[in-house]
């Protein structure tokens, strides 16, 4: 038995020629036994009911209305003729015959030639970023600006911009979102979910997003501020915009922040934000205090996992169990294997935060720690130098990136530095994190190992066990998978990590022991 | 903040909708957005004026609030004027009797200012022939030294409400178009078709080169003159787009544009008070090219784009033209004055025996055509053209599309049929010229770079980026 | 505010004499009603439909024709505002382009047709115009409406076709007859009824309706009567055709139609054909010598009314073949 299909157009109208094109090309689809063109006309109404083909959508039809009935044959897929029928009739007359597909020049023209368009990836060179962001933004594109080196005052001006049209200005200098389960630039596959992250830090909001994915936990979206947010001069502009999204987004559950922690001014106005977002609100500021979230109604995480783990408890969700890990324990073993004179942990990093988190974890020890990226200048180590003690290197801080890959891409100046680690005899262990997704490099490892072997057998030949610890960050969804880099690591004699929290607890094991 | 509020705010717009990315400067991301399945396009992106860092500054200068939006009003003034425009041909008289400004020892020449010692060799030649076609040298010798001795004046067509194809000399006994701009009361001249390859303004100067012009100056101007006196006031910019409409692009080829105009003054001809030889003549020289009407597509849209200069804080050029050495612009908001750049080479086919070595740079006032929005602009309406510019027809839509991104409007009086009757890109804004990146695309004649020689092929040039720059940082001063 | 270098409004060439004057003391807001390549149409803010036609389209009743080669390139949409004020009409445009767009009656040639008169034709000029139409229809018309289905239709087409024959029947046979009753059944069967934008029943009793206007018809009381059938059952068909049959029972029709039938009527299409495209430069109007069609002059008229739409005009036609016939028939053998 055939059905009868039917599109209705209210008021709409077409040239008698294109309608009649257009009734032609239906009548020549596959699976169309008649297509016929007509107003909704009581008459015209008529016959098709006389013929038995009057459906209720066509009975509603009115004379200024336009109807195309579809009769389709026996076992044709109704909903994909209708569709065609829609295509045909919406379908506009290409731009240019023959053409391949349109390339676009400018921002403007793509989002006015483009139905749809609704947000831009601006990753060009920091001099010419802000104009392309501005340009986004006034044509109404939400911005994922990837690009840095841009100026604070433009960050400020393109933020304000942002804010008064209502929409994102994402970045700079923190690259990663997540807007719609799709990854921009760097981040992770995770499954889709309820947990809701506004993000300062960029390797922060990974780990956080993965932890969450491990814990059985899903993203709804991830939305990545830029590094300098919450600073006094930025204001937390798009931190403030991203909790007020969140907090509308029926899809979101809970909201976890991640930052550094902000400016005074900032922090008040950004816990203000949680106190009324009517959600609950996770908060990891590295390094941060827990009685002003806590006053704001917030929950307040010590470190990632806490933050992830909470995450997910607020929403609801129980996933796998997860065996604690002895980090004191485990540390003893490696401390026992040491000889005399190896008393340092080197930790070399891809990510800010992992950098951040595990040099925290160390410091809280009662230990000095070295790096690029220490606050107190008197333990700041530019890049260039020497390590010194317990140290922390940030490869992805601009002094190493500068006109270079970042080391997530491209990680040769990380490789050369694991090698000359290992060739000082005061180093107990090196520290590693190894970041997968999209946008990072294909096989981080892989491309990492040929240096490991080299490290171990440097300290082999000199008589030391030279302890090297990895966290990979990534999901199983993630390619290449976070179980085949770990596992990779594991057969070359690495001790791998399970998240970013518990590297930072094994290298303060480490350190403390080792020190003593 | 408002409760009955229900229009969804753009963030709860985004995450209720497919994300659809415009992915600006890394390929890489391109590939990792569409592998999650969602839409993405990737820009083909260059800096903002080819990274001169004056030309960034200067358009960041212009696109500054307050600045941004005078601009914005003066240019849609200016288009406007531009596209409401009526050019009609009124007639047809001796330069001396109507262009402004002209006297017996005037010369007029194409692009910006030149001095004659600074003139390449087609234009020395062009010069020379109309020294001797006036009467004032004896010969070519003599009028080189008539040329260098300061008696002459040579100006610009342009700055004599003219144009000139080529090397555009036009001195005071040769008959000129009058096209007068019915919307804004002002009047634009140009010189007739010489029609073969070998001829003035190509830079050839011979006895037959003086000769023809002897017999245009007392046959086939006259006769047109009379012939528009009969017919009565043509309307140029209707010809010109049914002439789009019929495979023309009116700057390279002018078949349809020709026959349009033929058939126009074809009864007023016959009326003339010539002979029925001469009028066979002046057929059969119509007829013996194409080229007949070109000149004239270039006096309308000399008549129209000369109602939008002087428009005040406007960024839209409304002059693009080459003297063979130079490239030179003139924008609405800056009237009177050039910016220049080198004259570029000319990319294309070439006739049988000559070598892309052999051309001269790109010469002539033809490139009004492409400011106006027709010539390469509205290639899409020519497919044809690239068999003699070279290309394929893709591309000649493709070069339609880009000149939207730099124009301010689409003419609706122009229209392209194979783009769904869009009107013609119209009204270069020199702000998108740096901000895309994308130059004005001119198609042209190709002359040799010798005197004497003339057309030996034709293709495809630009504007000299460095005359947008120069015009970029001179609004931005006035205007910023 | 007066713009010293002359304002950028699109004039109007020419326009119905009737709306012309209409507009000349119209004042207020309207609304674009629907957007085609080649016509816009207005609803004027009493709300009655006119129509903005592009250059080289004939006149036509309550329609405008301006100096545009097509209305797609100026991103005109339903909905949009329309200021009618002294001399001008304003559409708003959408926001990218600034400016309303400004159409200027002042200076546009007044259309006025006046309908031919059938009372001086010789017995049997009406039957022998009406075959003569007949033919070249049936050569060169379209299918799909009231001449028939096209082969291999689907039953759709055929049903509809079926149903258009059955309505001119029955309206026909109650205007040769002079049964009221019948005559309105017959109307409201073809009324609305035919696939595509403009019904073919309506097609045809425009045609129809426009004989029985012509002064000196014999089907006099039909037009009146259609009148007041529209005014109640106006419903069932679209606004477009509402307006074209109100204008056809005063003998008003586009020009080209009102061409053809002064052609048959005295063999002279005064002021029919196209309308003038501009200035057309060296084309003297060319003086017809009255007298009769010349040869092939009445072919080209009839391709003129089958150009109008897809199948618009061979419906028009069937309309007034069946009008001259009846015309013919009803006179009688004098």
């Amino acid at each position: 038995m055939s059905t009868t299909t039917a599109v209705v157009r209210k008021n709409t109208y077409f040239d008698s020629v294109s309608l009649m094109s257009v009734s032609t090309k239906a009548n020549g689809l596959d699976g169309v036994e008649q297509a016929f063109t007509a107003m909704g006309t009581e008459m015209n109404k008529g016959v098709l009911e006389n013929l038995g083909l009057l459906t209720d959508e066509l009975r509603a039809a009115e004379s200024g209305d336009l109807m195309i009935v579809v009769v389709a044959a026996d076992g044709s897929d109704t909903e994909a003729l209708l569709a065609e029928v829609e295509d045909l009739l919406t379908r506009k007359a290409p731009a240019s015959a023959g053409a391949a597909e349109v390339t676009y020049r400018t921002v403007a023209s793509a989002a006015a030639g483009i139905e749809g368009a609704n947000l831009a990836v601006i990753a060009v060179n920091g001099a010419y970023a802000a104009r392309e962001a501005r340009k986004a933004l006034e044509s109404g594109l939400h911005v994922m600006m990837f690009s840095d080196n841009v100026a604070v005052e433009d960050e400020i001006a393109l933020k304000n911009l942002a804010h008064d049209k209502g929409l994102f200005m994402m970045g700079p200098d923190c690259g990663t979102a997540i807007i719609n389960n799709v990854a921009l630039c760097f981040g992770n596959k995770v499954r889709p979910g309820s947990v809701g992250i506004v993000a300062a830090s960029g390797t922060g909001s990974q780990e956080v997003s993965v932890r969450v994915h491990a814990l059985g936990g899903g993203v709804s979206q991830l939305i990545g501020t830029g590094g300098r947010d919450l600073s006094e001069r930025v204001g937390g502009i798009m931190m403030v915009d991203g909790i007020r999204a969140l907090a509308a987004d029926p899809a979101t559950d809970v909201i976890v922040l991640v930052s550094k922690p902000p400016a005074a001014s900032v922090e008040k106005k950004v816990l203000a934000e949680v106190a009324a977002a009517g959600k609950p609100v996770v908060v990891w500021f590295i390094d941060g205090s827990e009685e002003a979230v806590t006053a704001a109604g917030g929950h307040f995480a010590a470190d990632s996992l806490q933050a992830a783990r909470k995450a997910v408890e607020l929403a609801g969700i129980t996933g796998p169990a997860v065996e604690e890990f002895d980090a004191g324990a485990a540390a003893a073993e490696v401390v026992a294997r040491l000889a005399e004179g190896q008393k340092y942990v080197r930790g070399l990093f891809c990510g800010g935060t992992l950098c951040d988190e595990t040099m925290y974890a160390v410091r809280d020890a009662g230990l000095d720690v070295w790096s690029n990226i220490q606050k107190d200048p008197g333990f700041r180590l530019p890049a260039g130098s020497a390590s010194r003690g317990h140290t922390f290197l940030d490869f992805g801080d601009d002094d190493f990136t500068n006109g270079r890959p970042h080391p997530m891409i491209d990680p040769a100046l990380r490789i050369e530095r694991i090698v000359e680690e290992a060739g000082d005899p005061e180093v107990a262990a090196i520290v590693l994190d190894f970041v997968l997704g999209f946008g990072s490099h294909e096989d981080p490892v892989g491309t990492t190992l040929p240096a490991l072997r080299e490290a171990r057998r440097i300290a082999r030949e000199a008589g030391r066990h030279l302890e090297i610890v990895a966290y990979v960050l990534g999901t199983d969804l993630d390619t290449p998978s976070v179980v085949a880099q770990s596992d990779a690591l594991r057969a070359a004699g690495v001790t791998v990590t399970l998240s970013s929290t518990e590297t930072g607890r094994f290298a303060r094991e480490i350190a403390k022991k080792a020190q003593a | 903040m408002s409760t009955e509020n229900t229009e969804p705010t753009p963030a709860a717009r985004l995450f209720a909708s497919d994300l659809s990315v415009v992915n600006v400067g890394l390929a890489l991301f391109d590939a990792d957005i569409a592998a999650q399945g969602a839409q993405v396009s990737t820009l083909d992106w260059t800096p903002p004026g080819g990274g001169n860092a004056d030309a960034v500054r200067a358009l960041d200068a212009l696109e500054r609030a307050g600045v941004a939006e005078r601009i914005e009003a003066a240019n849609a003034e200016a288009v406007e004027r531009v596209m409401a425009a009526r050019p009609m041909l009124v007639g047809f008289d001796r330069a001396l009797d109507v262009v402004p400004g002209m006297t017996p020892t005037t010369i007029l020449h194409s692009g910006p200012p030149i001095a004659w010692e600074d003139m390449n060799g087609p234009m020395k030649g062009a010069v020379t022939g109309a020294i001797v076609f006036e009467g004032l040298a004896k010969d070519l010798e003599e009028a080189a030294e008539v040329a260098a001795s300061g008696r002459i004046t040579f100006k610009p067509c342009h700055e004599a409400d003219s144009v000139g194809s080529m090397a555009g000399v036009t001195s005071a006994s040769m008959y000129v178009h009058i096209v007068r701009n019915e919307t804004h009361g002002n009047t634009a001249f140009t010189n007739l078709s010489e029609q073969m390859a070998k001829i003035l303004r190509m830079g050839a100067n011979d006895q037959s080169v003086i000769d023809r012009l002897v017999w245009m100056r007392d046959v086939f101007g006259p006769m047109l003159k009379e012939a528009v006196e009969f017919t009565g006031p043509v309307d140029l910019r209707l010809l010109l787009s049914q002439a789009l409409h019929m495979g023309d692009e009116c700057h390279n080829r002018n078949g349809a544009g020709t026959l349009l105009l033929f058939q126009a003054l074809a009864p007023g001809l016959l009326r003339s008070s010539f002979t029925t030889e001469q009028k066979k003549e002046v057929f059969d020289f119509v007829a013996s090219s194409d080229y007949f009407s070109g000149p004239t597509w270039m006096a309308m849209a000399k008549a129209a784009l000369d109602a939008a200069n002087g428009v005040a804080d406007s960024t839209v050029v409304t002059t693009m033209a080459r003297n063979g050495v130079e490239f030179g612009i003139r924008v609405a908001g800056l009237p009177g004055q050039w910016f220049t750049g080198p004259a570029q080479r000319v990319v294309g086919p070439m006739f049988a025996g000559y070598k892309p070595e052999d051309s001269g740079l790109d010469i002539g006032d033809s490139a009004i055509t492409e400011t106006y929005g027709f010539g390469g602009f509205a290639m899409s309406a020519a497919p044809a053209i690239v068999a003699l510019v070279g290309g394929t027809v893709a591309d000649a839509m493709g070069y339609t599309r880009d000149m939207g991104e730099i124009t301010t409007a689409r003419n609706p009086n122009v229209t392209i049929p194979a783009l769904d009757f869009q009107g013609i890109p119209t009204g270069i804004d020199v702000r998108k010229v740096i901000d895309t990146g994308i130059l004005p695309v001119i198609n042209t004649a190709i002359a040799h770079r010798e005197a004497g020689i003339g057309m030996i092929g034709a293709g495809i040039t630009h504007p000299p980026a460095e005359a947008f720059t120069k015009a970029a940082t001179a609004l931005a001063a006035a205007l910023a | 505010m007066e713009d010293p270098i002359g304002a950028p409004s699109i004039p109007v060439l020419s326009g119905d004499g009737r709306l012309l004057d209409l507009l000349s003391s119209l004042r207020g807001t309207g609304s674009v009603h629907s957007v085609f390549t080649r016509v816009v149409n207005l609803l004027t803010p009493g709300g009655t439909l006119i129509a903005l036609a592009a250059r080289g389209s004939g006149d036509a009743p309550r329609t405008l024709v301006a100096d545009v080669a097509a209305w797609s390139a100026y991103q005109l949409g339903a909905g949009l505002g329309v200021t009618f004020a002294t001399g001008n009409i304003a559409l708003d445009r959408s926001p990218a382009l600034r400016r309303p767009l400004r159409l200027a009656t002042a200076g546009a040639r007044a259309w006025r047709p006046a309908a031919p008169s059938l009372a001086p034709l010789p017995p049997g000029a009406l039957a022998r115009a009406a075959d003569a139409v007949a033919r070249i229809c049936r050569v060169h018309g379209p299918l799909g409406g009231m001449l028939g289905a096209r082969p291999g239709a689907g039953p759709m087409e055929a049903a509809v076709v079926r149903a258009l024959h059955t309505g001119r029947d029955l309206l026909l046979a109650g205007l040769r007859t002079g049964e009221e009753e019948r005559t309105r059944d017959g109307v409201l069967a073809l009324l609305g009824l035919g696939p595509g934008l403009t019904p073919a029943g309506d097609d045809f009793l425009t045609g129809l309706v426009l004989v029985a206007a012509l002064p000196g018809s014999r089907l006099d009381g039909f037009p009146p009567l259609l009148r007041d059938l529209l005014a109640v059952r106006g419903d069932r068909t679209t606004a477009l055709s509402l307006a074209t049959l109100s204008e056809a029972a005063e003998g008003r029709v586009r020009s080209e139609l009102l061409g053809l039938v002064a052609l048959l009527a005295h063999g002279n299409p005064t002021g029919a054909g196209p309308a003038a495209t501009g200035p057309r430069p060296g084309t003297a109007p060319a003086a017809t010598p009255g007298g009769g069609p010349r040869p092939g002059e009445l072919h080209a008229s009839v391709r003129e009314v089958l150009a109008i739409g897809h199948s618009s005009g061979g419906d028009l036609l069937s309309g007034l073949v069946a009008g001259l016939r009846l015309e013919e028939e009803l006179r009688g053998p004098l």
